[in-house]
């Protein structure tokens, strides 16, 4: 027997590929000799199962699939039968039909010249609405109200003393304070069957933001000069100084991602995370004027005395970014 | 044909074990979720038009996920048909995995995953997450054992090569750091 078995050996060995006296030889090897069952120990880590115990579909999901419409087969034939009536009435009726048809292109040429000559505005709506302002706030250069409809790619510049909440179907509420810029774009998250969200860019500035959707579906991600990040159920801080991001989680977790290093972390509450090249995690308890309560009063994003945001907890912040 | 009450039982039985899979193969919750809803889709329709037995109907969920997977993948151009080399030189080295923690391990290897055939990955994935056997995972993939059992070895050998470098260098550090360490006079 060879002094020590190799790695093509012992895969085989570990797959059962091996002939029986092989195989039995292999085991007895193994049984005597550390290195080769350190090696081999190693090469069974490679088949061993991965934590799964969280990866499930989601309760969406499973209504979605439980719901799913069977249409009976016979149905699928009614096609065939309707182009043939079709042909029928069309053979029929052919005077009627070549005046209506000269009819609907006379009609249909109008419209399109009515439609050309309105000017062009290419952005769509998207579904979410301002809820509140105070002060002052413009979305590409434009001063806005509470009527104002919101594009993809609005560039949304909120005042210095102003504040601004956006919310989607009582899904999530952003509240963004004075002096931040935050851009609105929507995008394809599932190239399979073109599902969208939104992605928040915010270039500068701070924001609260609370997701409340019962699912548990994300709508959302946040993106920063720095990082990445993403949550379903959860309420946060974001703020972006210079060339960092700072995120608070008050509750949920937060995929937060470093766009320069791709070093990833799930969150915990009440822990500060600072991004840069890497992420940095601190406890609260680092700042002198911070302390949790704080961070759970956090709850009324229409306080129009701006309470919202302690102004003591917000500097504590600026002074260590 | 499915019923609609046949196709919850068919989906709560088979749903946790499926969805790994996908979720494995895809590493996206949104795309996972999706084939998923198109695995019984098409199971449905599929029950329309021909009987389908209650012992087909698993090899009948996997071989569509797989299907519908490698679809995704190739529209996000996220796969790379990549044969595994049949002389792939291994070596004696010890120590594929070191002091890598077991997390770390399991990304480094999906990472690599993304590298190889999709029958491959899939017959690994099979094995690694479902503790399925390669008879049973031939049978899903309609190829024999034997080949299921070469795209095993292969995979791992790939998985064991990759990973090599990453283990010795963590080994060769931690070696290091032991050998000044016992050389410290204050020790």
């Amino acid at each position: 027997m060879e002094k020590h078995i190799n790695e093509q050996k012992l895969i085989s060995f570990i797959t059962k590929s091996l002939k029986t006296q092989e195989s039995v030889n292999v085991d007895q090897h193994i049984s005597g000799c550390k290195l080769c069952r350190q090696k081999h120990s190693d090469l069974l880590l490679l088949l061993e199962s991965s934590q799964n115990e969280n990866i499930t579909p989601s309760a969406y999901c499973d209504k979605r699939i439980r719901n799913i419409s069977i249409i009976p087969a016979e149905e699928t034939t009614k096609p065939a039968v309707l182009i043939l009536t079709i042909k029928m009435l069309m053979n029929s009726y052919k005077p009627i039909m070549a005046a209506t048809a000269a009819l609907l292109i006379i009609i249909g040429v109008t419209g399109a010249v009515v439609t050309l000559s309105r000017p062009v505005d290419d952005q769509k709506t998207i579904p979410i609405s301002i809820s509140y302002i105070k002060g002052k706030a413009y979305i590409n250069n434009h001063e806005i109200n509470a009527k104002t409809r919101i594009k993809e790619n609005s560039l949304l510049r909120v005042a210095k003393n102003s504040a601004v909440v956006l919310s989607y179907n009582n899904k999530f509420t952003i509240k963004i304070r004075g002096e931040s810029t935050l851009e609105i774009q929507k995008a394809l998250i599932s190239t399979y069957n073109r599902k969208a969200e939104f992605v928040f860019d915010l270039k500068k500035g701070q924001l609260f933001t609370k997701s409340d959707d019962p699912t548990g579906r994300s709508h959302y991600y946040y993106i920063t000069p720095t990082a990445q990040i993403k949550s379903s159920k959860t309420e946060f801080i974001l703020k972006v100084a210079d060339n960092k991001t700072v995120v608070i989680p008050k509750s949920g977790t937060l995929k937060i991602k470093s766009l320069e290093s791709d070093e990833e972390v799930m969150s915990a509450p009440y822990k500060k995370y600072t991004i840069t090249s890497s992420i940095e995690s601190n406890d609260l308890n680092d700042f002198d004027e911070f302390n949790a309560d704080t961070l759970k009063n956090l709850d009324n994003p229409f306080d129009e005395d701006d309470n919202f945001y302690p102004k003591d907890f917000m500097d504590s912040i600026s002074e260590r970014i | 044909m499915i019923d609609n009450s046949r196709l919850v039982e068919i989906y709560e039985l088979h749903k946790k074990e499926l969805f790994i899979y996908i979720y494995r193969f895809c590493r996206s919750q949104e795309s996972a979720e999706d084939i998923l809803h198109d695995c019984f889709e098409n199971l449905i329709k599929y029950s329309q038009r021909f009987t389908i037995q209650d012992q087909n109907i698993k090899s009948f969920l996997y071989k569509t996920a797989h299907n519908l997977s490698i679809n995704h993948l190739k529209r996000s151009n996220k796969i790379l048909y990549v044969p595994i080399e049949e002389d792939s030189k291994i070596t004696d080295d010890t120590y594929i995995t070191g002091n890598i923690e077991a997390s770390d391990l399991n990304n480094k290897i999906y990472e690599l995953l993304q590298d190889i055939d999709g029958l491959s990955r899939s017959v690994f994935i099979m094995k690694k997450e479902l503790g399925k056997d390669l008879r049973e995972i031939a049978e899903y993939h309609g190829i024999s054992e034997r080949t299921a059992r070469r795209k095993l070895n292969k995979t791992l050998e790939f998985l064991a090569d990759s990973l090599k470098n990453l283990g010795l260098m963590l080994f060769f550090y931690m070696f290091t750091g032991i050998i000044l360490f016992s050389n410290c006079p204050i020790i």
